[in-house]
C-alpha cells in the first residue's frame, strides 16, 4: 500500500517560494491503477518523484508497504528504487549509447544477475512489449512509441511492486498513445500497481482511482484515494 | 550487462574526445620513458667504456704544485717542473692485491717540444700499449700501425710467459700525431718532423695520424718512452701513468689506494671522478626530462578533469536516469572512474611504447649509432599503474560531480 500523509514539497528561488505540492495525503491499495492528472506546473511530476523516493518532501511522510522511506539514507533509498519501482517518463529515457536489450537490462547491471540470466530476463521482458525483434537497435534507431515500450520494459525488469509513467504518451501520436495505454491496463490487470501522470482528460478519467492536481492542490479525487 | 560494459559502451560512443585524452596522457608517459631509457643508456655507456675502453685510474708523481689537466694533466709551455715517478717504481703497481683486475698499465712521460719552432705537448710512451688502452683511436688513411702479439717472459715473474702486443717494425724514431697537430704543421703518414728540445733536436718519421677524438690527444705528439726520456733528459722518469683495470665495477677506489700505499711517490685517483661530472651533466639532463614529462602529465590530467568534467555535464539527464533506476551514487562514481581507468590505462601502455620507440631512435645517436631497443617491464607496469592513478585522481571531482547531480533536477526538464 502507498499512503502520502500530508505531504508538502517547496521550491525555494530566492525570495520566491513555489508551493508545488501543498498538503496532500492519499492511500492507494496494492495492485491499483491510479491518474494523477492537473495542468502544467500543478505538481503531478514533483508528486510522483516523491513517489519514486527521488525526491524528499519538505514536510510530511511517504509510505510504500509501510516503510517511512524518505527515513532511509541515501544508499538505501537508492536500492528501495531498485528493489521497489520502475519509472517510466516522457522522453528522453533511453540511454544513447546502449541497445534497446542493454537499455531493458539496465537496472539488472548494479545486481548479482549473471549476463545470460540478465539476457534472458531482458529478452522476455522485451517479448512482452513486442519488441523483441528490435532488441540490438540503438534508441535512436526506434520510435517513440517503440522507446516508450522499451522504457516500460526497463522499469518491469525488476518485477517492482509499483511502476510510474510521467506522461508517458506525451509525445506520441495518439495511435502509439492508444497502444501504450493499453499495454499499462493489461499490466495493471495482471496485478501490478500503476500510477500515472497525464493531463489528458479521457485517460484519467478511465482510470480506476484519480487525482486531479491544481497549484499542488487536490481539487478532485475518486475511487479507492483516501483524503 | 555490468558497470563496466557501460562504462565502455560510452568511450566507444565519445572516440575523438578519447583519443585526445590517450593522447595528453601518452605524450607525458613517452616523454619520462624517453628520458629514463635514453639517459640510463647513456649512463650505462659511459659506465661501458670507463671499463672497457680507457683508464680507469690516473697516477701522477705526488706533491706537484703546477695545476695539472691532461685528463688531469696540463704542461703550461716549457717552463715546468714536476717531480717524476721513477720507472723502476712502476712494478710495483702488479704486487697490489687486487692485481688481477688490472689490465693495462700505460705510463708516459711528458713534455713540451719544439715542433718547427712552435710548442706543442709531447707525450712518450709505450705506443702499442697505449693504442691498446686508447680502444677508440682510429688511424687516417696512410697509416701504417700494424699490430704485432708475442709471447714474452713476465716482468714480474720471468718463469711466465705473457702476451706482448707491439707495433710491426716500430722504430725508435717513428711518431703518432694528433689530428691537430697534424693539420696545423700539415703532416701526414709518411712525413718527416723536425721536433727539438732545449739543444736536443732532430728527425722523425710520422707512422700515423690519428682520426680526430674529441680530447687532447688531437694536439698531442706520441713518441716512444725511450726515446722521449732521452730528448727529454729525464732517463727513466714517468710523469703519469694510466691505469686500466679490468673488469666492469671493479673496486676502483680500493685499487687506486692499494696503488698508493705500493708507490711512495705516486698519487693514484679514481678517474670515476672524472665522470662523475659526466653523470651529474646526465642527471641534470635527466631531472630536467623527468620535469618536463612531469608538467606534460598535469596538463594531461587537467584535460582529464576538464574532459569528465565536461561529459559529466553532458550526461546529467543519463546519471538522472540511472539513478532513478537504483543506482547508487557509488556505482554512479565507479562508472565515471572505470571510463577514466580505461582511457589512462591504453593512454599508459600507449605512452610506455611510444616512449620505448622514441628512446630505441635516440639510442643510435647516444651511442655513436648503435641501436639498443630497452623494453623495461617494470616501466611498462609503472606506466599503466601511474596512469591509472593519476586519472583517477584527476576524475575524483567529476565523479564526485556526477554522484551530487539531483535526480529529480536532472529529470525535470523533458
Ligand atoms: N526543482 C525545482 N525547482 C524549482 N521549482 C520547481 C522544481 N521542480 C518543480 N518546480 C515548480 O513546481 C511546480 C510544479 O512542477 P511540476 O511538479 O513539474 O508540475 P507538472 O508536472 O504538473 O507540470 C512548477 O511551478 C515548477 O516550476
Ligand atoms: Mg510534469
Amino acid at each position: 500500500m502507498i499512503k502520502f500523509d500530508s505531504v508538502c514539497k517547496y521550491y525555494v528561488s530566492g525570495s520566491e517560494t513555489v508551493k508545488a505540492v501543498d498538503n496532500i495525503s492519499f492511500c492507494l491499495e496494492e495492485g491499483g491503477y491510479l491518474a494523477i492528472s492537473g495542468p502544467s506546473g500543478s505538481g503531478k511530476s514533483t508528486v510522483l518523484s516523491m513517489l519514486g523516493v527521488l525526491n524528499r518532501p519538505t514536510r510530511g511522510k511517504v509510505f510504500i508497504d509501510d516503510i517511512d522511506v524518505y527515513n532511509l539514507v541515501s544508499e538505501q533509498r537508492a536500492d528501495f528504487r531498485s528493489d521497489y519501482i520502475g519509472f517510466v517518463f516522457q522522453a528522453f529515457q533511453m540511454i544513447p549509447y546502449l541497445t534497446a536489450l542493454e537499455n531493458v537490462m539496465l537496472p539488472l547491471a548494479i545486481t548479482e544477475a549473471k549476463n545470460k540470466e540478465q539476457t534472458e530476463r531482458a529478452l522476455e521482458m522485451l517479448e512482452k512489449v513486442g519488441l523483441s525483434h528490435k532488441a540490438d537497435k540503438l534508441p535512436n534507431q526506434l520510435s517513440g512509441g517503440e522507446i516508450q515500450r522499451v522504457a516500460i520494459a526497463r522499469a518491469l525488469i525488476n518485477q517492482p511492486p509499483v511502476l510510474l509513467a510521467d506522461e508517458p504518451t506525451g509525445n506520441l501520436d495518439s495511435k502509439n498513445a492508444d497502444s501504450v495505454m493499453q499495454l499499462l491496463k493489461e499490466l495493471n490487470q495482471s496485478g501490478q500497481t500503476v500510477i500515472i501522470v497525464t493531463h489528458e482528460k479521457n485517460i484519467a478519467a478511465n482510470a480506476r482511482a484519480h487525482i486531479e492536481l491544481f497549484d499542488g492542490k487536490i481539487v478532485e479525487s475518486r475511487k479507492g484515494v483516501l483524503k | 550487462m555490468k558497470l563496466k560494459e557501460i562504462a565502455f559502451n560510452n568511450l566507444k560512443r565519445r572516440k575523438s574526445k578519447m583519443v585526445f585524452l590517450i593522447l595528453s596522457i601518452m605524450i607525458g608517459v613517452a616523454t619520462i620513458i624517453t628520458i629514463l631509457n635514453t639517459t640510463e643508456q647513456a649512463q650505462m655507456d659511459i659506465e661501458t667504456k670507463l671499463d672497457e675502453f680507457g683508464a680507469n685510474i690516473m697516477i701522477v708523481p705526488k706533491s706537484n704544485t703546477l695545476s695539472m689537466s691532461y685528463g688531469g694533466i696540463s704542461i703550461p709551455g716549457a717552463q715546468y717542473d714536476v717531480r717524476e715517478i721513477s720507472e723502476s717504481e712502476l712494478k710495483n703497481i702488479w704486487t697490489i692485491n687486487d692485481n688481477q683486475n688490472l689490465s693495462i698499465v700505460s705510463a708516459k712521460l711528458l713534455g713540451a717540444v719544439d715542433i718547427e719552432s712552435e710548442s706543442a705537448m709531447m707525450i712518450g710512451a709505450n705506443l702499442a700499449t697505449e693504442i691498446r688502452l686508447k680502444k677508440w683511436w682510429q688511424f687516417q688513411e696512410g697509416s701504417e700501425i700494424e699490430m704485432v702479439r708475442s709471447e714474452e717472459p713476465s716482468p714480474i715473474d720471468p718463469t711466465r710467459m705473457m702476451t706482448v702486443t707491439a707495433i710491426k717494425d716500430f722504430k725508435p724514431t717513428d711518431i703518432i700525431l694528433g689530428s691537430r697537430v697534424a693539420a696545423k704543421f700539415n703532416k701526414n703518414p709518411g712525413s718527416t718532423v723536425n721536433l727539438k728540445y732545449n739543444n736536443t733536436k732532430g728527425n722523425y718519421y710520422v707512422r700515423g695520424v690519428l682520426e680526430e677524438t674529441g680530447s687532447q690527444d688531437d694536439s698531442v705528439i706520441f713518441m716512444d718512452l725511450a726515446t722521449a726520456q732521452g730528448m727529454l733528459n729525464k732517463d727513466a722518469k714517468i710523469t703519469l701513468v694510466e691505469v686500466a683495470a679490468l673488469c666492469a665495477g671493479c673496486p676502483v677506489e680500493e685499487m687506486a689506494r692499494q696503488i698508493n700505499a705500493a708507490l711512495p711517490n705516486g698519487q693514484a685517483t679514481p678517474i670515476k671522478q672524472v665522470v662523475a661530472s659526466k653523470m651529474q651533466t646526465i642527471g641534470q639532463l635527466k631531472n630536467f626530462g623527468l620535469l618536463l614529462g612531469a608538467i606534460i602529465l598535469v596538463i594531461g590530467s587537467f584535460i582529464v578533469f576538464t574532459t569528465m568534467m565536461g561529459s559529466v555535464n553532458e550526461r546529467t539527464r543519463e546519471i538522472g536516469i540511472f539513478r532513478a533506476i537504483g543506482f547508487r551514487r557509488s556505482h554512479i562514481m565507479k562508472i565515471i572512474f572505470l571510463e577514466a581507468a580505461v582511457v589512462c590505462l591504453v593512454a599508459g601502455l600507449s605512452g610506455f611504447i611510444l616512449g620505448t620507440l622514441a628512446s630505441f631512435g635516440l639510442s643510435g645517436w647516444i651511442s655513436e649509432s648503435r641501436f639498443t631497443l630497452m623494453v623495461n617491464p617494470l616501466y611498462a607496469g609503472a606506466s599503466m599503474v601511474f596512469a591509472v592513478i593519476l586519472g583517477i585522481l584527476a576524475s575524483i571531482y567529476p565523479a564526485k560531480k556526477a554522484a551530487d547531480i539531483d535526480p529529480t533536477e536532472a529529470l525535470r526538464h523533458i
